[in-house]
Order: C-alpha cells, then structure tokens, then sequence
C-alpha cells in the first residue's frame, strides 16, 4: 500500500495525469505540425520574405444539398483582410472563393502541406477575387503576392479541407 | 489504497525541458529529424496542448494557437540565444497567442463557459472500464471541483516549466502578486478534496 505524493510537485503530476486522460493531445496533432514545421522551413531556406496572416474566424455552414460542405475562413495582417470559402463537392474536390478587403491584385498559389510540389495557383484583379478549384483533401496554406512589387507578400497558416 | 505508479514519470518534468533543448541544439547544429526539430515538435506540442486549452479555446482554435507558435519559431528561432529558453519561448508565446485569440472571441461573442469546456470522454468498454480502478475516475472529480481559475491556473502550472507569474497573471486576468498565493491555495484545495474523495490516502 503505497501514499500518493501530495507534495507540490506530486499533486502537480497528479493534475498533469489528469488532463492527459481527460483532455487528450488529438490524434496526429504532432504529425501535422511537424508537416507544418517542415514546410516552413524549407520556405525559410528561399527568398520568400513573407509576411504571416493569422486566423481570426471561421464559421462553418450547414451542410448545403448533395452532401457539399463549406466553411469560411478569415485570416488577417496588418490591415489586410482575406476571406475564403471553401466549398468541397460530393467528388471531394474543393474550391476555394477568395476575397481580399481592400482590394489588391495578386497572384495566389495553394501549396500542400506537405508540399507535393505542384501548387495550384489563380490571381486577384483589381477586385480582389480569386478562385482555385479542384483541390484534393489535405492542408493547404494559401501565398499572395501581390502585383504590386511595393507590398510584401502574404501567407497563412495551414489549413484542413 | 494503492496510488498511480507513476505520480512523478521522468518524461513529464524535467525531461521534457532537457529534450527540447537538445532538440532545438540539434536542429540548429542541423541533426535530421527525430534528434532536430521534429524531435522538437515531439516533445513539446503535447505541453502546449495543454497550456492552450486552459485558456478555453475549442479544438480546431487551440490547434491554430499551436501552428501560429510553431510558425514563429521557425521565424523567428534567431530570437533564441540560449537553447535552454526554448522551452519557455514556446510556452510563453503560445500562452500570449492563445490569449489574444480568447480576447477577440469574447469580444465577438459571449462565450458560454461550459459549451466549450474540454470534456471529452474517454470510450471505454466496459471490461476495461470494470478492471480499470476508480482511482483516475476519482482524481479527475477531485480536480473539476476546483473553481475554474484554479483549473486554468494549475493546469499551466503543471505542464510549464517555472513560467512567468508576471505573464501568467496578465494572461489570467490575475493580479501578478496573487498567482503564488493561489496557486498555493489552489493545491491546498485539491489535496483536501483528495483525501475526501477517498481517491488518495
């Protein structure tokens, strides 16, 4: 018959055990951020000097007809905001519908994470728009460089579709 | 009553800090892998996991929290100047950013606590669950009798390594000079509702 520890630390160990049972670590949480560290530093390793946008929204819809599901997602730097709706079809294909505020002309490439090195790219007019399709499942981040070589280029983090 | 084995396992405190700096050493020294930064990402996304969710993120939120930070090292890993802070660097800048992003949701809407409170319950079979001992069972209940800012606060205390009272204060909405007392009035509270709950002896 043994004491339990209730010293500082052994009660410390004791809340730590359980969190772990109670609210676990998600399954493959590691292996996508390691996808995610990655790629990034082999991003790192270019002359890609980008600037990060960060995800401040996303709201999910009902399911729409014929089993489509979309999500919409906000990220934003600075005063740049980006919005995308991604809409993924019944053949699990994805597009996404993207649209900067204020409006700036870019080029947007989609590039898996891990990167299988056949990114998917589109540009914004003047308006801001932009559409990628045909996006298999898996994360993605989304780079925008604008036309205007006065502004840096934007990112955001990787995202699930 | 015979009590978890394991109160205090080599791989929850001291080590996970030793391993990270050897980690972070390695991937600066450029070591591949396991003995570098996925090593690194190992080793400490389980701790920031759990520092992230005490500040009441769901899931898909809390895994963002953790990306942006991973995002920042890599950025920023210059910043770094003695390997032995990475640790800390890592905890300190996901507490601050899982912060930001709590500010911003309350702002947007009144969060009802317990919606997005981290229960998940474990499946079991029921075999399992009959061999299992209700010591675990017990322990967790001991634990979510404890206010809400005792949960948060020992949460980030159990799985950090020596943080910043004076971060950990701004971060909780807590005056700096009350983060030690309640801490000590937290674990105070806990050992009590052990020994009442028959889950120690």
């Amino acid at each position: 018959m043994s004491r339990t520890d209730l010293s500082r630390e052994g009660l410390l160990a004791l809340v730590r055990r359980a969190y772990q049972d109670h609210d676990p670590v998600p399954d493959d949480l590691v292996a996508r951020m390691q996808a995610v560290v990655a790629a990034e530093v082999v991003l790192a390793d270019t002359d890609l000097d980008y600037e990060l946008m960060l995800l401040v929204d996303r709201s999910t819809e009902l399911a729409g007809a014929r089993g489509t599901a979309a999500y919409t997602l906000r990220f934003t730097h600075d005063e740049v905001d980006l919005l995308v709706r991604a809409v993924t079809d019944e053949d699990g294909r994805t597009r996404l519908d993207g649209w900067l505020a204020p409006p700036v002309a870019v080029t947007v490439r989609a590039v898996g994470v891990p990167d299988e090195g056949s990114p998917v790219e589109a540009s914004a007019g003047a308006d801001g728009r932009f559409e990628i399709t045909g996006l298999a499942p898996g994360m993605y981040r989304l780079f925008l460089t604008p036309t205007d070589s006065g502004f840096t280029p934007f990112g955001t983090p990787a995202f699930e579709i | 009553m015979r009590v978890m084995a394991h109160t205090t396992s080599p791989a929850e405190s001291g080590h996970v800090w030793a391993r990270a700096t050897a980690c972070f050493r390695g991937w600066l020294d450029g070591a591949p892998g396991e003995e570098g930064l996925d090593g690194l990402v190992r080793v400490m996304t389980p701790v920031l996991w759990h520092v992230v969710r005490s500040y009441r993120l769901d899931q898909e939120a809390a895994e963002d929290v953790i990306q942006t930070t991973w995002l920042a090292l890599v950025r920023r890993r210059e910043s770094i100047k003695d390997p032995a802070a990475v640790g800390g660097w890592l905890t300190t800048t996901a507490r601050r950013e899982a912060w930001r992003v709590r500010q911003r949701a309350a702002r947007a809407v009144p969060v009802e606590e317990e919606e997005i409170s981290f229960r998940l319950p474990q499946q079991k079979s029921a075999e399992s669950a009959a061999v299992e001992s209700d010591e675990r069972v017990r322990i967790w209940a001991a634990v979510d009798t404890l206010p809400e800012r005792c949960r948060r606060l020992l949460r980030i205390v159990a799985f950090e390594n020596r943080p910043d009272y004076t971060q950990v204060a701004e971060t909780l909405d807590m005056p700096v000079g009350s983060i030690g007392p309640t801490r000590g009035r937290c674990l105070a509270k806990l050992r009590v509702a052990l020994l009442q709950s028959g889950a120690v002896s």
